[in-house]
């Protein structure tokens, strides 16, 4: 049974996030807190950097000489210009010292080499709840698990880490290239979403007025390593450090974006959303999202969409590969055994029917829910 | 944790059983082949793939195992699983009808065995003292062992202290390999070494409460110094110093450990290894090790040199097996970890930039178009190309990946000299003179191209013409595809029948294309004679004369299949067939199903600069091979 891949669109569904520590912490809350997405919900200490310090080559004796008259201990703290040595020779006419570089505690002592490894001043590390709901559970002085309920929407590709701010829909139809006649008059603090291939000098004036995120259809190449100042060479994203959050629904080029983006979003405009640009194309992948959290007035569904689901006849599929990419359509027939296309390559394949009427033979992998 | 020594069977058994299946479990896919032995002879009755369950949601790699195998199941008709399966328990039917109600004469497995390289497949960091020696060696190990080489560490590869402690930090490798110091030389530099890994303070990438294994492969004499150092931080196993002295390497034992490590400290921390390990009949092993085995074995087995190429989604793997001074065959394996042709396109077309991959393409197409392409390849990497432009596209940049991946092997691929005699420390900074590339493009005998654009090629030819345009070969080479990337299930069957694995080699896996005849030459003008071949075929027909022109590609007819003698002459001294300027050669070559190409293009390839003669001159390379481009 072949699966297909899905991007999520989901108007309303109940969402998790584990908040997680890169290392044991404080969680500042309990299961059944309410908190909004700036919620500092855990914190830790980041261990400091580490400082060799290379004493017995600065001050030019035997490693054992240095080891044995240090003025500090392992777990002794030390202050930046701080004696750490001290050596007189020739009947005190000469001295040698070695004054510590940097402040932070003294990690190890290496009599062989005469080395000292001083840990810096530990950094403090603040998570936030990112989302705005519940808090699920906690565990291990480490993780938080928030939950919510909302609009749960996934791209393609992202650039940037997490940000809240605003959610605003732009008067830009999906296969309209975006332009600066479609911005609002400040972004600060928004999250936007309309309108596809957007130009330098559109992300120039949302980075100007502190956009927290903007969601597109497609984009240029040279217009995203200008954003990024650099050439994107793998779908592995999240820490770039961008004025605000980019995502992508379709991909590269000039894509309409898929037309269910807007109709989960317009709804919801003026509401608090959360964005996330991480993307890890592998297996397991994970695609960059928005979430708008709201309380739902009627009762609905809470199951999560598969992120995979077989094909059936009548199916309505977006075509994700050139010469159709962008295109959707409806599955017409899908023939079990596999087939060879005109280019001579050999796999299953579906038959669909495009938006125009177009009848089309496309490889099964080249389909999208 | 581990396989039940009761439970291997030893050669002598293997002589008996009948059915074996084998998984490769890939970073995407787990392949299962069902092989038999029927008849006096083993083949290849069954194979099924299915998605890879190593990571979230599944999380469990037996899921991706059995699912693979099921699809044998219904393809073939052979009963594999038992009926009732518990959690966790083997679920394969042993061979004959015990348990099983009704009868069938095909049912069971007499051994099942697998390869992986799942998560990722086996990271690792390397750490040495001088790059291009104890690091560089230690580097060599580790990709022998099948590992991916995240990072190399020297005392100078031109980094500060807090550099290299941030970037250990950052790795978090399956296993670290230190190295550094010859016997009986360099120690403070060792133990220097072993500080900055300790005050990193390096965690393993899988399992947040046990140590990262550290092999200590350096210096002897520090060993339990560089222990001592790591205790609180690391596993540490002290095995042989990978290079014992200036001349000399000695990479076995760091290789073995790794192996060991990789199956205690790795494979049994990934989600359902430990159950699979239970199944199988040996321990896994990565798959990269296991395809590196079987070229070896083979290579030394028909003393000839052979390159391989297993180029994937993220990476291309390469491995060697040629002649150093000694005369001695030695293998050799690199892995490109950026170079792929879906996840990894996006570094591919930053390395070489888009003039190289639109020089292979027969029509015109914009850069940006092309740009895209590729970007939204990068971004949905399981997509299949439907036309003859995305086609073409890829094949294009695989041959860009091919030739860098090859560049990478070659700098990698150095014999350290045959010369046993001792040299002190300052030889140490001058031993790149002792250095010498063993990956001779005219010495070799024999190209492997295995991996999807490459295995599953619409036509062998177009196989062919991408492992001669991105390796570009000299003199006369032999040229075949795994057929269905049987290398890895055949690599680890070796290790319980290498006879059964040599045979299933011959008879499924490998498939001769072609030999090509490709001199190398200097100011020849295009359309002269460079030399001249003469095929003797073991059939009764009159041996065939051929000229192989300046600047012209092209088949010759009716030799397919044919077993053949051939010699060649060049026109003058300044041609070389691969035997010295103007010098005659011979050599007797399989001709595959793609028959003898004739290579008359020079090395290194170039294509006219102007758009339109390019486009024109590939296509008049595809029509000579009759391929076909729109």
């Amino acid at each position: 049974m072949s699966l297909s891949p899905s991007l999520a669109a989901q108007k309303l569904t109940r969402i998790q996030r584990i908040r997680r520590l890169p290392v044991p912490g404080q969680i500042n809350v309990q299961p059944g807190d309410t908190v909004t997405a700036e919620t500092i919900v855990a914190t830790a200490e980041l261990p400091g950097d580490v400082f060799v310090a290379r004493i017995a080559e600065t001050v030019g004796l035997e490693p054992r000489e240095v080891s044995e008259t240090l003025t500090k201990q392992v777990g002794d703290p030390v202050i930046a210009g701080e004696l750490l040595f001290q050596h007189h020779a020739f009947f005190g006419f000469i001295k040698c010292e070695y004054r510590s570089p940097v402040s932070g505690q003294v990690e190890l002592i290496v009599p062989d080499t005469g080395h000292m490894v001083i840990r810096g001043e530990p950094r403090k590390l603040q998570l936030s709840a990112y989302l705005g709901g519940q808090v699920n559970r906690v565990a291990e002085n480490r993780e938080v698990v928030i939950e919510t309920t909302g609009a749960f929407l996934q791209g393609v590709l992202g650039v940037g880490g997490e940000a809240c701010g605003t959610l605003e829909i732009l008067p830009a139809e999906p296969y309209e290239n975006l332009k600066l006649a479609h911005l609002p008059q400040s972004s600060q603090g928004k999250i936007l979403v309309g309108g596809t291939a957007p130009s330098h000098a559109v992300l120039e004036r949302l980075a100007a007025e502190g956009a927290r995120g903007l969601v597109v259809g497609s984009i240029a190449d040279d217009v995203l390593t200008g954003f990024l100042s650099y050439e994107l060479q793998a779908a592995l994203t999240g820490s770039e450090t961008v004025p605000f959050t980019l995502i992508l629904t379709e991909g590269f080029g000039n894509i309409p974006m898929k037309l269910s983006v807007m109709t989960t979003l317009l709804p919801l405009a003026g509401k608090e959303a959360a964005i996330n640009g991480r993307t890890q194309v592998r297996a397991g992948a994970v695609r960059p999202e928005l979430i708008v959290p709201y309380k739902p007035e009627e009762p609905y569904d809470s199951t999560p969409l598969a992120t995979e689901s077989s094909l059936y006849v009548a199916q309505t599929v977006r075509l994700v590969r050139a010469p159709y990419l962008g295109r959707q359509g409806e599955i017409i027939e899908l023939p079990e055994a596999p087939h060879t296309l005109p280019n001579g390559v050999t796999c299953r394949v579906a038959q669909v029917a495009l938006d125009d009427g177009e009848l089309v033979t496309v490889p099964r992998a080249n389909l999208e829910i | 944790m581990g396989a039940n020594p009761d439970q291997i069977l030893v050669g002598i058994e293997m002589l008996k059983a009948s059915r074996i299946l084998i998984t490769d479990c890939g970073s995407t896919t787990t392949k299962a082949l069902l092989f038999e032995h029927q008849g006096g002879s083993w083949r290849l009755v069954g194979s099924g793939d299915a998605p890879t369950t190593v990571e979230a949601p599944v999380a469990d790699v037996t899921v991706g195992v059995v699912n693979a195998t099921r699809e044998i199941e219904e393809t073939t008709g052979i009963r594999l699983f038992s009926s009732t399966q518990m959690q966790g328990q083997n679920p394969f039917l042993p061979p004959g009808n015990n348990g099983y109600q009704e009868s069938s004469p095909r049912q069971g497995i007499d051994a099942f065995i697998s390869t992986s390289s799942a998560g990722g497949g086996l990271q690792m960091a390397v750490a040495g003292l001088v790059r291009e020696m104890s690091a560089e060696s230690a580097q060599r190990s580790a990709l022998g062992a099948g590992a991916i080489v995240l990072d190399v560490f020297a005392t100078d590869d031109g980094r500060e202290d807090h550099d290299k402690i941030q970037a250990i930090r950052e790795l978090r490798p399956d296993i670290l390999l230190l190295s550094g110091g010859i016997d009986g030389g360099a120690e403070e530099q060792v133990i220097d070494m072993a500080e900055t890994i300790l005050a990193a303070a390096p965690e393993p990438r899988f399992g947040n409460t046990i140590s990262l294994p550290v092999i200590y492969a350096g210096n002897s004499a520090c060993a339990q110094k560089v222990a001592d150092i790591l205790a609180t931080e690391a596993h540490v196993e002290i095995v042989s110093n990978v290079r014992p002295d200036v001349l000399e390497e000695n990479l076995g034992p760091a290789r073995e450990a790794i192996h060991d490590l990789f199956l205690s400290h790795v494979m049994s921390h990934s989600p359902g290894y430990g159950t699979l390990l239970g199944w199988t009949k040996l321990p896994i092993i990565p798959t990269p090790a296991a395809v590196g085995h079987m070229i070896e074995v083979y290579a030394k087995k028909t003393n000839s040199q052979v390159l391989a190429v297993d180029i994937g989604g993220a990476t291309t793997d390469i491995f060697s097996v040629c002649r150093d001074l000694d005369n001695a065959l030695v293998f050799n394996r690199s892995v490109s970890a950026n170079l792929g042709m879906s996840y990894s396109i996006g570094y591919v077309l930053k390395e070489v930039g888009v003039e190289s991959i639109m020089r292979w393409l027969p029509f015109t197409i914009s850069v940006q178009d092309l740009r895209h392409r590729l970007c939204n390849k990068m971004v949905r990497p399981t997509t299949i190309p439907s036309d003859f432009t995305e086609l073409l596209i890829e094949q294009a940049v695989s041959r860009e990946a091919l030739n860098l991946a090859l560049r990478h092997h070659r700098a990698l691929a150095v014999g350290i000299g045959g010369n046993a005699e001792k040299r002190g420390i300052a030889d140490m900074f001058r031993q790149s003179r002792h250095r010498r590339e063993l990956v001779d493009m005219q010495s070799l005998d024999l190209i492997i191209g295995a991996g999807g654009v490459i295995s599953h090629a619409p036509s062998r030819m177009s196989a062919l013409l991408m492992l001669l345009d991105g390796f570009q070969p000299e003199g006369i080479t032999e040229l075949a595809v795994d057929s269905v990337f049987m290398l890895p299930h055949l690599g680890i069957l070796a290790q319980l029948d290498e006879a059964a694995s040599a045979e299933l080699f011959d008879s499924a896996c490998l498939i001769p294309l072609g030999v090509t005849i490709a001199p190398s030459f200097r100011n020849i003008n295009a359309g002269r004679v460079l030399a001249r071949a003469l095929v003797n075929t073991s059939s009764e027909r009159s041996p065939i004369t051929v000229d192989i022109i300046a600047g012209v590609i092209t088949k010759v007819q009716g030799l397919e299949g044919q077993e053949c003698i051939v010699e060649v002459e060049p026109a003058s001294k300044r041609v070389n067939v691969g035997g010295g300027p103007g010098k005659k050669v011979s050599k007797r070559c399989r001709i595959g199903i793609c028959g003898l190409i004739l290579d008359g293009r020079n090395r290194p390839l170039e294509h006219p600069r102007n758009p339109s003669e390019r486009v024109f001159y590939q296509q008049r390379v595809f029509s000579e091979l009759g391929l076909p481009y729109e």
